[in-house]
């Protein structure tokens, strides 16, 4: 009877243990397929978020960039230069500053912003009759 | 055109624009209503109309070509001078220059107003104002303008 008992008690224990082999199995497949994107056909990316392009936290980050450069009059990290008589209302890229050169110096610089519409001037010269201290800003 | 298209688009978009333009030899207004956009001819009469801006644009105006591209190829014609006017209104200085001297029409905390050369600024509550009154030397800007003795040299 004794030899009995023993018996059933090995062979539970074997199933017991080929049991949890077979679980932990299961769950590395599992950790290897969330690895792993499958391709799927006419798989299409996930669109790009927010107005310029990018993640949102990608778009703070420029976002607030471009503020800091506009509050200090300083050059956005997104810059360009134009040689003309004017700057255009709207601006191709978003929180951009764009500068107006005459003669080798800035004239102007505009700020476009998140719209991509002009936010704010800073105007660098212009002709006076003494009211004006430059460089001096508009909305 | 002192300014661009895209200009323009985003002035109509944004803001109550009355633009009165000729295109083969007729007069047109472009304006807008309560909530619509129109394209009146000399008689007052609708030529188009919608109440989105960018789907007026694209519509049908003159032999299949749509008001957009006419306007794009400037086969239209603005009077520059009410042009420079509604620029300024719109808080855009015009700079100038006369006689080798430079002078702007601005926007201050003071009002509007010419100023530069030898001139003695006076200021308006609107621009209007300021370039109905707008003197160098007992001339007025409109005459020194339409005689094109003045060179605009920048849209600030």
């Amino acid at each position: 009877m004794k030899s009995i008992k023993v018996i059933k008690i090995i062979t539970s224990f074997v199933l017991l243990f080929g049991f949890l082999i077979s679980i932990s199995k299961v769950s590395a497949a599992e950790q290897n397929l969330s690895a792993e994107p499958i391709a799927e056909p006419n798989y299409t990316p996930p669109q790009k978020e927010g107005p310029g392009g990018g993640t949102p936290s990608a778009n703070m980050t420029i976002a607030k960039s471009f503020s800091s450069a506009m509050g200090g009059g300083m050059r956005a990290p997104s810059n360009a230069s134009k040689v003309a008589s004017s700057l255009p209302k709207t601006w191709d890229k978003a929180n951009t500053s764009v500068d107006l050169i005459v003669e080798g110096k800035v004239k102007q610089r505009r700020y476009y912003g998140s719209d991509k519409a002009a936010k704010q001037d800073i105007d660098y010269f212009h002709p006076d009759n003494g009211t004006h201290v430059f460089p001096h800003r508009h909305n | 055109m002192y300014i661009s298209y895209t200009d323009w688009e985003y002035y109509f978009s944004t803001t109550k624009v009355d633009l009165p333009f000729k295109y083969k030899e007729k007069n047109y207004l472009f304006t807008r209503n309560i909530g619509e956009y129109c394209l009146l001819n000399e008689n007052s009469e609708t030529v188009l109309t919608d109440k989105s801006v960018e789907s007026l644009w694209n519509k049908s105006f003159f032999e299949n070509k749509s008001f957009r591209e006419v306007f794009i190829n400037e086969e239209i014609f603005i009077d520059p001078y009410y042009e420079l006017t509604l620029l300024n209104s719109w808080g855009r200085e015009i700079e100038f220059t006369y006689k080798n001297q430079q002078y702007i029409f601005a926007n201050t905390t003071d009002g509007c107003g010419l100023i530069g050369g030898l001139v003695d600024t006076k200021y308006y509550k609107t621009p209007q104002e300021s370039w109905n009154n707008a003197k160098i030397n007992g001339i007025s800007f409109y005459d020194l303008y339409k005689n094109g003795e003045v060179q605009i040299d920048f849209i600030l």
